[in-house]
């Protein structure tokens, strides 16, 4: 059954019809709230939320990008759970120093395919994604997971931020040029091979 | 590290993404040609973007699916049952002004205000006493065989003249009023007075015959209260019941 039809009958309350959905999006979803939240846990919590939050409201979907619009659902449940945050925050168990030890936690390791080198690159990588990411205020962090590591066009990213087209552009603009800043500590720190790669691309 | 203008960094991080007009874009590769600062610019924010291209994906840790009962589907439940169970408390509300309804009228009617809300409560210990001494007294009395006569003749003089002034004080409302507390007050006195009854021989006879009607201490009108909540729970948690029965049925499918 294709997207359409599917969104149909999950808006006549077809249940199954909007698990296939899930399946389809629970990825995208999980990703985009584990880059906004820098927790497994926690975005496991709001990508939850996020589909029932969907599922609750879906007759409000009006056409356009199904991905965008739940994106937005995610969206809104990774503020709702950083505003919990903020209200008991937690202590790690373990501090993170400045040299970031967790780095060689396992919790970084992505991809079981991939040998152990091409797996300590990665993780490094998405170490020093995470954190410059988290050094981000909340909406540009948001505007740059959509854009960037979750591919969304502009049009998107407004849908899923309710932000006029101008607002996503200059949010992108400026989380750009800061994680340009905050990873230029890291540059000399990643992997080589991600570096010859980028200066090829250039 | 040199910044360009706002209005430069966004039209550099627009041309990225393709957004920027054919005319917009010319210009601006112009500009680019002209400054190496902004082609510096332009280079770093293209590899930022294509390391935040290259984060990877995690895979999700579980399935994100609904059940029914996450999505808050829950069947439609039987319009009776919101009926019979409103009915039910407001039935249970009823019986209760039942019961606190004459306590009230009382207390606001009585002169001696504190001893009938008091009674309930006193009343059995209060009760205990003065039996005790009564029959402690008709023992010694019986004994002499000379004292029934006083307690035969005139019960509530000898009451209250013989009694301790706590009896004194409970005692007069309880053979007066006529309400459905006060019955349930002289019960306990009653029932604890029964022992002493053959040792006082004749003169408690009637007295006994006078209150046994109130041994059920409830009108019909609570009872037929009391009996109404209970059926009408009973039917909004059966049709309930049921109701989730068919429809766990029906989802396990």
């Amino acid at each position: 059954m294709d997207e359409p039809a599917l969104i149909r009958s999950a808006q006549g309350g077809d249940l199954e019809a909007f698990n296939r959905l899930v399946l389809a999006y629970q990825e995208a979803l999980f990703n985009t709230a584990l880059r906004i939240l820098g927790d497994e846990d926690q975005a496991a919590d709001a990508t939850q939320e996020a589909f029932l939050s969907a599922f609750r409201s879906l007759n409000g979907y009006r056409g356009g990008s199904f991905r965008a619009w739940l994106l937005r659902t995610v969206t809104n449940a990774c503020y709702d759970e950083l505003r919990r945050k903020k209200r008991r925050p937690t202590t790690p168990l373990e501090p993170e120093g400045e040299d970031e030890e967790e780095l060689e936690s396992p919790r970084w390791l992505a991809d079981p395919n991939a040998s152990p080198e091409e797996q300590l690159d990665q993780a490094e990588l998405e170490h020093a994604l995470q954190h410059c990411l988290e050094n981000l205020p909340e909406d540009f962090r948001t505007v740059v997971v959509l854009a960037d590591i979750q591919g969304l066009d502009y049009t998107e990213v407004a849908v899923a931020t309710r932000k006029p087209l101008g607002t996503v552009k200059s949010r992108l603009a400026r989380a750009r040029l800061r994680l340009r800043d905050c990873l230029q500590g890291f540059w000399e720190l990643l992997p080589a091979a991600f570096r010859l790669e980028e200066e090829r691309s250039l | 590290m040199t910044t360009p203008s706002d209005r430069d960094l966004e039209r550099i991080s627009a041309s990225l993404d393709g957004q920027l007009s054919p005319e917009e874009a010319a210009r601006l590769e112009q500009r680019l040609a002209a400054d190496p600062q902004l082609r510096q610019t332009r280079d770093e924010l293209l590899r930022t973007r294509s390391l935040l291209r290259r984060a990877p994906v995690r895979r999700a840790p579980r399935n994100f699916t609904l059940t029914p009962r996450m999505a808050g589907l829950r069947p439609p439940q039987p319009r009776l049952v919101p009926v019979f169970s409103w009915a039910s408390a407001a039935a249970v509300l009823a019986l209760l002004v039942t019961f606190a309804a004459p306590l009230v009228g009382q207390f606001s009617s009585s002169s001696m205000a504190a001893a009938p809300l008091a009674a309930p409560l006193a009343a059995p210990a209060a009760t205990l006493a003065p039996v005790a001494d009564n029959s402690a007294a008709t023992g010694l009395g019986s004994a002499a065989a000379t004292q029934p006569p006083v307690l035969t003749g005139t019960q509530p003089p000898v009451l209250t003249g013989t009694q301790p002034p706590v009896l004194a004080g409970t005692q007069p409302p309880a053979e007066t009023e006529t309400g459905p507390q006060i019955m349930l007050m002289s019960v306990p006195q009653a029932a604890t007075a029964e022992p002493t009854a053959p040792s006082l021989g004749q003169p408690n006879g009637p007295r006994q015959a006078k209150q046994a009607p109130v041994a059920f201490p409830f009108s019909p009108l609570q009872v037929a209260l009391f009996i109404a909540a209970l059926l009408l729970a009973t039917a909004a948690l059966v049709l309930r019941g049921l109701r989730l029965r068919a429809f766990a049925r029906r989802t396990k499918d």
